[in-house]
């Protein structure tokens, strides 16, 4: 069995393990108001042996001694599911904030098969990064790669918990009253809230008015039939990636749930909890959404210039999709995706034969690699050499535009 | 002339039935006098884990509704050494260290603690005999309340007094928790 650490007495707050106990079922069957709780385990015996005395009185000059003895007790071998996975990642001073993501599954009770708890830990994930992203930029309905440092940035203060028995349970414990930098460390200079630095608190509050309001458009849908409770919650944080990380947790599920259970020492004016529940269906409702979402972003439409330096095929008689190096300078590679795959041949006589090729399409990001999809090669150009000398100049060809000069550069 | 075995019993004078538990079973006889004491006065006796608190056993009186439990932590030491004379208004015991009494008389103001020293007979055979009528156990209990008293420096194994007046009987541990029921000290 690993080695249990017990956190100093210092750090721990009686009425927060009070409240972990009794949340794993432990109940209070005695003690001395304002001096200690006594607790029993679950189904144990009315004669008080088994029974843990809390401290409450930190003023008492045995307090440490007391509260190190009942956490000695706790993550002894005896109470080491207990003390792992209820009480000891949430009993540290800081104060965390709880999600949980429930789905229901067909295996048994605290189990999920092996690809949808993969898809239900992917999709928590991609629940927390759309709701930070409407934090920083409200109204948006598709972020893409928007956002996305501070996305990590936000994610890299929480903490993924152990599932509960019971339905698969994935808990992510975000702290209450950490700050999490609005741009990268190096423009870090001041420190100051909400000029440098925002609480996490606030991030996690936005993915709930997310959720929310996601789930209040589901209901709008239920009643109506109609989708345009989406579009009107867009400023809410209604989302391409809202509703795409939804439908993940949605799907294939009879039920599904996400609660937030905020910390109770930084109480939030709207109650100390809220609980959303999906069906089913909604992951169909939610895909259908998800579509228009992308459907109605603007393309951004790029022609360009360059050497076919790659060419690859997934699976042979797969479509090919083929990498560009730009003539610019800085040169930029490029991936391109066909939209009729007769072009291709053009681009492997191209690579076989250095010629230059111009290709159009719609320009989209993912991770550092630039696509155009849908994409059209326009011309096989001459000898790739010969265009690339310094005397050249880049066509100026309408609809063309500089490749990276509109692009706001993430933070 | 004494012989001690390991663990400090005079192996010289005393009896044993079974050599190898001796030492475990006058805990056991100790627990189950002040067991005996503890139901008598109502309370109910757990076993406490001596490495984390320093003591062996915890008194709860529970109280109805209106009112709270009561309790109090208690180290238990046995010996076989000692047989209080009552004409005398002390004896003395020893502790083996130093921490035990340490424990003992650090300020407290949640729980309190006292020591419980039985005085037991060297022969095992003799420490129990029962009929129809009663039960009796070999020989006494004496309790002790030594907060705010000092331990002596540089002395390991240190001594402390104890009144004989101080049996450990259902009305001096019912006594006690009125006491502190009350917000009142222990000490005497």
């Amino acid at each position: 069995m690993a080695e249990v650490s017990v956190p100093s007495a210092r750090t721990v707050n009686a009425q927060r393990l009070t409240l972990l106990l009794e949340e794993a079922g432990w109940h209070l069957v005695g003690g001395r108001r304002g001096i200690y709780n006594r607790l029993a385990p679950p189904g144990s015996e009315p004669d008080l042996s088994g029974s843990l005395v809390v401290p409450l009185d930190s003023s008492a000059p045995e307090y440490y001694e007391l509260m190190h003895a009942a956490l000695s007790l706790l993550s002894s071998p005896q109470y080491y599911d207990l003390w792992q996975r209820d009480i000891s990642p949430r009993l540290s001073a800081e104060s965390t904030d709880e999600f949980r993501f429930r789905k229901d599954s067909a295996a048994p009770s605290g189990l999920i098969s092996w690809k949808q708890g993969e898809g239900l830990i992917e999709s928590a994930r991609a629940t927390l990064v759309a709701g930070a992203k409407s934090f920083m930029e409200p109204g948006r309905r598709y972020y893409s790669n928007r956002h996305g440092q501070f996305a990590n940035r936000y994610l890299d203060t929480v903490l993924m918990g152990q599932t509960a028995a019971g339905s698969y349970v994935i808990t992510a414990y975000a702290p209450a009253n950490i700050s999490v930098p609005l741009k990268g460390s190096q423009s870090q200079v001041l420190g100051l809230e909400g000029v440098d630095l925002t609480p996490a608190r606030q991030v996690s509050a936005a993915i709930v008015k997310a959720v929310e309001a996601t789930v209040e458009a589901l209901e709008h849908h239920r009643a109506t039939g109609s989708l345009s409770g989406f579009e009107a919650r867009v400023e809410s944080g209604v989302s391409y990636e809202m509703v795409t990380a939804l439908r993940g947790i949605t799907r294939d599920a009879d039920e599904a749930e996400i609660s937030i259970e905020w910390d109770p020492a930084e109480p939030v004016d709207d109650g100390p909890a809220a609980l959303f529940q999906f069906r089913g269906s909604d992951a169909a409702v939610l895909e259908k959404v998800g579509s228009r979402f992308a459907a109605a972003e603007p393309e951004e439409h790029l022609t360009v210039t360059g050497r076919v330096h790659l060419l690859t095929k997934k699976e042979a008689g797969g479509p090919g999709v083929f990498g560009i190096e730009t003539l610019g300078k800085p040169p930029r590679k490029i991936r391109v995706r066909l939209s009729s795959e007769e072009d291709y041949h053009g681009a492997v006589r191209a690579h076989d034969q250095d010629l230059a090729v111009r290709v159009s399409g719609d320009m989209t990001r993912e991770g550092s690699m630039y696509w155009l999809y849908n994409a059209r090669l326009v011309e096989v150009l001459g000898d790739y050499m010969e265009l690339a000398k310094p005397t050249m100049q880049p066509e100026q060809i309408e609809g063309q535009h500089g490749l990276f000069d509109d692009f706001a550069p993430d933070n | 002339m004494e012989a001690r075995s390991a663990d400090g019993v005079d192996t010289l004078r005393i009896r044993p039935v079974v050599e190898a538990t001796f030492t475990k079973c006058m805990e056991q006889l100790q627990e189950g006098y002040v067991g005996s004491i503890a139901a008598t006065a109502g309370c109910l006796m757990t076993r406490v884990d001596r490495d984390c608190y320093g003591m062996d056993v915890m008194f709860v009186r529970v109280n109805s509704a209106e009112r709270e439990e009561v309790s109090l932590y208690a180290q238990l030491k046995s010996t076989t050494t000692l047989k209080p004379d009552p004409s005398q208004e002390y004896f003395s015991h020893r502790f083996k260290r130093r921490e035990h009494m340490q424990r003992l008389v650090n300020p407290r103001t949640s729980i309190k603690a006292i020591l419980i020293v039985m005085a037991t007979h060297p022969h095992q055979r003799l420490w129990s005999a029962g009929d129809h009528e009663s039960l009796s156990l070999l020989h006494c209990c004496y309790w002790a309340a030594l907060e705010g008293e000092t331990v002596p420096a540089g002395v390991n194994s240190p001594t402390v007094r104890v009144r004989t007046a101080n049996v450990f009987t259902a009305e001096a541990l019912s006594g006690m928790l009125d006491r502190l029921e009350r917000g009142e000290e222990l000490h005497g």
